[in-house]
């Protein structure tokens, strides 16, 4: 069988799409590709069901609007609810969210792989040994490496500074890139192909064995067949609208994979009924909420070169915060800057001397998801008060970083402290605000727990080998079954899992 | 008009319009010339409003109403934000800014997001600050008719 990629435009004509496989995945991102990768190359069949559009290289844009047209949910603008609106972030196209992120690459601490073994039966199916191999070949296949000195740029050589000078442990970004030219596009999907995305990697190695995708197509529901998942049904359409396509209804000869995210998952099998009888489906959301401080410096910081997450300090993790330097592209970073009017015009004429660190909670707040009004999502996260006091100190301690590299001025955007901060004493009133996540703009990209693993069907939604409990045939594949957070960037660790799940799929 | 009524009235994008004019207002600093005045900020308006979810749609639409109805409030004037002086209005809008009310405050910042996000894009807001654009083509909307400015 020779693989595709295929989508509206490609099928319009037709009343329905049909395709068969061993293997059907739903999504293309860190997960799906990645199983796809493995069970092609073990000689399996697969398919793909991707609901957004595949964008070659070719058609990408440097305005954010027009990425977030068409790579990102929702537009960028997903929500969840809570005391504040946190915009929840993900990619919606081939290639998931691993075609708008910042190409970071961690693997998992070894403390929280103890803690998932003890506590929800993971190490049968993930022994530590076994995740090392399959993160070293991971490595290699996708050119993980540290971000080049020629393409730091301002803002990561001033955040190196910065931490140096405070004698914090911090270091160069491995990332999966080959090649970076450093233009500081990742989130608007990498111009020139060098960042090994799934779409630029995983996706077309697939297809190149066989795999087709199916794009622009929503999987909506699951076929059954003698009590095993037999497929899935789904329906082409533009992800922001427009009339309905043709109708896809493809079977799978030994399995379904969801790697929708933690996010869609829950509410693909809340949807075809399964999942749902331990309670916790769609339950226990975890992110990494994260806020950013802006510091404005003599020398030019140019933030528009460079790799856009190039220097990062996980000095302290163990009290639940990383810090990450990060550019952001224009569009978006001048928002942040404080004022309206001329004031801000003035502030954004200074822009190119404005360097911008963020600081990632490993947040302890459990959230949900659960489906909308009108076929949407309704998703509800909320910063626990010590998730704040932690996101505070790290802040606090970004700052400090920030005027040891050299900052002139403090641009905190917090509620409650002044629009700009000359020195460290300005901060003292950051410790007396409430620990109310209202008075910080925070955002979450990195999600999980929302079909948990476990070896209890009692407990959990899935078993640690990502088997749905209740329905032969039905895995998850992607951080939905992670028990918990862990305070560092998860794509590698999800690729790595998803990796295990198709290999045992595949007999390996 | 593009889309439904839900989608926006035509006075409305005139608001959205007025306000991404308030806050990024033209020749506001020497090295920074451009302001939102100077782009065809009512065809990026246009496509936002029709390619967004329509539940951002909505809560766009319920910031500017509010936005425009705060005079009532703060100034116990019957009058609407846009036509105050524009001393007053940034007046208005420093004070919502300020508020302890959480959905206040953040009714100057959502409109100033979705402003830049439209007006930053623009290769010649960039261009003048120094940023070569990977692709110096303007953006879908700002492209759509050869046209710059407000028509
Ligand atoms: C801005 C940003 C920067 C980030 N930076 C980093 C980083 O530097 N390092 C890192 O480790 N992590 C980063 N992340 C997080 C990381 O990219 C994600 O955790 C990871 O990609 C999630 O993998 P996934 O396979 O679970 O989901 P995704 O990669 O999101 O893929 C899921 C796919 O499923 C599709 N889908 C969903 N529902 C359906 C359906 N019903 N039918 C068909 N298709 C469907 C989606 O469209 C999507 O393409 C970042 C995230 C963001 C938003």
């Amino acid at each position: 069988m020779s693989g595709a990629i295929l989508q509206l435009q490609d099928v319009c004509e037709r009343r329905e799409v049909t395709d068969s496989a061993d293997v059907v995945i739903v999504g293309t991102g860190a997960a799906g590709a990645t199983a796809a990768r493995v069970l092609t190359e073990a000689g399996l069949d697969v398919i793909l069901v991707e609901e957004g559009e595949h964008v070659p290289t070719a058609e990408l844009r440097s305005d954010m609007l027009a990425s977030f047209r068409r790579l990102w949910r929702d537009m960028g603008f997903q929500v969840a609810e809570g005391r504040a609106f946190t915009p929840i972030l993900q990619g919606r196209c081939v290639g998931g969210t691993t075609a708008i992120n910042g190409a970071i690459i961690h693997r998992l601490p070894e403390v929280i792989h103890q803690l998932w073994c003890r506590d929800h039966g993971a190490g049968d199916f993930l022994p530590y040994a076994k995740l090392q191999r399959v993160y070293d070949q991971l490595d290699e296949e996708l050119a993980v490496g540290a971000a080049p000195e020629a393409i730091l740029g301002g803002n990561n050589r001033l955040m190196r500074a910065g931490i140096e000078a405070c004698g914090w442990q911090g270091n160069l970004i491995r990332r999966n890139v080959r090649g970076c030219e450093g233009t500081s596009h990742c989130n608007q999907g990498c111009p020139n192909a060098r960042r090994q995305s799934m779409n630029n990697s995983y996706v077309p190695r697939a297809v190149a064995s066989g795999a087709r995708v199916y794009a622009t197509c929503r999987a909506e529901g699951l076929l059954r067949e003698r009590g095993r998942a037999a497929g899935v049904v789904g329906r082409f359409r533009l992800p922001l609208g427009g009339p309905p396509g043709p109708r896809l209804r493809v079977h799978a000869r030994r399995a379904v994979i969801v790697a929708a995210s933690a996010i869609q998952t829950p509410l693909l099998l809340a949807r075809a009924g399964v999942g749902g009888s331990s309670g916790l489906l769609g339950q226990r959301l975890q992110a990494h909420p994260g806020g950013a401080i802006m510091g404005l410096f003599d020398e030019p910081v140019r933030p528009w070169f460079g790799a856009t997450q190039g220097y990062e300090s996980t000095h302290f993790w163990p009290e639940r915060m990383k810090f990450e330097a990060v550019s952001m592209p224009l569009e978006l970073g001048a928002a942040r800057l404080p004022g309206i009017g001329p004031a801000l015009m003035r502030q954004l004429g200074a822009y190119g001397h404005v360097a911008t660190w963020g600081v990632q909670v490993r947040a302890r707040a459990h959230g949900s998801v659960r489906p909308g009004l009108f076929g949407g999502t309704s998703i509800r996260y909320d910063m626990t008060d010590e998730d704040v006091r932690t996101l505070k100190l790290g802040l606090r301690r970004v700052s400090e970083a920030m005027f040891a590299a050299g900052a002139r001025e403090l641009l905190p955007g917090i509620h409650g402290l002044p629009e700009r901060i000359t020195s460290l004493d300005g901060l003292a009133a950051l410790e007396s605000l409430p620990d109310d996540p209202r008075r910080f703009h925070c955002i979450a990209a990195h999600l999980f727990g929302t079909a948990v693993m476990g070896t209890d069907p009692r407990g959990s939604v899935v078993a640690p080998d990502g088997s749905v409990h209740g329905l032969p045939g039905l895995y998850v594949a992607d951080s939905s079954p992670f028990p918990t957070n862990f305070g560092v960037n998860p794509q590698h660790t999800i690729c790595a899992y998803a990796w295990l799940v198709a290999e045992r799929l595949a007999g390996g | 008009m593009p889309g439904s009524w839900l989608r926006g009235l035509a006075f409305e994008r005139r608001w959205l319009v007025a306000l991404f004019e308030l806050l990024i207002p033209a020749e506001a600093d020497p090295r920074f010339r451009l302001g939102a005045k100077d782009a065809p900020m009512h065809r990026y308006v246009d496509e936002l409003l029709r390619l967004a979810p329509l539940k951002f749609v909505l809560g766009l639409r319920a910031s500017v109403w509010l936005l425009q109805l705060s005079p009532l409030v703060l100034l116990l004037r019957p009058t609407l934000l846009l036509a105050l002086r524009p001393s007053e209005q940034y007046g208005v809008l420093d004070r919502l800014r300020g508020s302890e009310v959480y959905l206040l405050r953040e009714l100057p910042l959502l409109l100033k997001t979705i402003g830049c996000l439209g007006f930053c894009g623009l290769p010649e807001v960039q261009a003048q600050l120094g940023i070569q654009p990977r692709d110096a083509t303007p953006p879908a909307w700002a492209a759509a008719h050869g046209e710059q400015g407000r028509s």
